[in-house]
């Protein structure tokens, strides 16, 4: 016996790793618009992110050392943790999965009036820029649930943004570039479903239940008749 | 001369070889606005910039060698990295070789007070 059914569909731990892009990707759109919407308008240069889901080819962004380069967003799924006390052998599996976001900063020194705006300092507070915009908007209320359905379709259950590490950067092999990078850890409690069993009809059983004058409950049964 | 005099010779010899070696233009500017156009060594070449994330970023890596001799005979100073924001940094310029000139600043220095260079690593810098 196989299972008769394609399985076609993506995983939980697919969808909330797509949605996590999706939300910081959208959010960013929006607090650049709203940005440029406020009174007097806003640099929308401070709320900008380069959002990216499951990379891991190099990031070739900040090689020309531009003046000036939007901190990169890469999410991306790390492990799925399954509780077996949680869930069942059959249908519902209870996972918690573990998405790290990583935030790369980028800086460059400027020459000032005065003196000079340092890269390592920019590339650092860049990186802990774009920290603080993924967190606010992942933490937010409305995605309590990570924008994922309710009721009866509901299976994220917790969001969590477990840590934050920054990374110092390597000083043995100095770029050119001043690259600072953090990672958040983001941990979602969610259901995972299996495929089932579609049954096959036996033999239809047609019961009627009935109460006697004296009380007795009596069943009749037709077999093999499909409607009363 | 001794070995090592002569090996500080040589060094400068070397630095100096624009014709038939590496020697190649390179302006050196201090945080006082005196500028020096030296012959030196350059590098600027790729790099991979390891952030810890397990995704290495696409970088560069540049570098000078000047002889400390002509630096002192200047009178432009040692050239070193400069994290006071309030100052000037030691800027450095020298095209590559399709020609175009890059501006970095300088961010550490070797001397090598034996035989006579300062190695100056590099970081990309916005030219005011």
């Amino acid at each position: 016996m196989t299972i008769d059914a394609l399985i076609d569909k993506q995983d939980n731990s697919e969808l909330i790793r797509d949605q996590v892009g999706t939300i910081l990707a959208t959010e960013v759109a929006s607090q650049i618009a709203l940005a440029l919407a406020a009174s007097p308008p806003r640099d929308p240069s401070e709320w900008a992110l380069r959002v990216f889901v499951e990379r891991t080819n190099p990031w070739d962004e900040f090689n020309d050392a531009p003046a000036s380069a939007t901190p990169i967003v890469n999410v991306w799924l790390e492990g799925i943790n399954y509780d077996m006390s949680n869930g069942n052998v059959v249908a519902r599996q209870k996972a918690t999965a573990t998405y790290n976001i990583d935030c790369y900063g980028y800086g460059v020194s400027a020459e000032t009036d005065d003196g000079h705006d340092p890269g390592d300092r920019t590339a650092s507070l860049e990186c802990q820029r774009a920290v603080r915009l993924v967190r606010n908007i992942l933490m937010a209320a409305e995605y309590t649930y990570l924008g994922t359905p309710r009721g009866a379709d509901q299976y994220v259950w917790r969001r969590w943004i477990q840590s934050v590490q920054v990374f110092q950067p390597q000083t043995q092999d100095r770029a050119i570039q001043n690259i600072c990078a953090a990672r958040i850890s983001l941990q979602v409690e969610f259901n995972e479903f299996s495929p089932q069993v579609t049954g096959a009809p036996l033999e239809a059983i047609v019961i009627t239940v009935k109460r006697a004058s004296n009380g007795q409950v009596l069943l009749v049964a037709q077999y093999g008749e499909t409607s009363p | 001369m001794s070995l090592r005099a002569q090996a500080a010779a040589d060094l400068a010899a070397i630095h100096a070889d624009v014709s038939g070696g590496f020697g190649w233009p390179i302006t050196v500017t201090n945080p006082a606005g005196v500028t020096a156009a030296l012959t030196g060594l350059s590098t600027d070449i790729h790099t991979s910039i390891d952030p810890e994330t397990g995704v290495a970023v696409a970088g560069r890596r540049a570098s000078v060698s000047l002889v400390r001799a002509q630096l002192i005979a200047l009178g432009i100073g040692d050239p070193r990295g400069i994290a006071d924001s309030g100052s000037k940094p030691w800027k450095i310029t020298f095209a590559d070789i399709n020609g175009t000139s890059h501006t970095f600043k300088v961010i550490e220095a070797m001397p090598d007070r034996a035989i006579g260079n300062v190695v100056c690593l590099l970081e990309a810098l916005v030219p005011k």
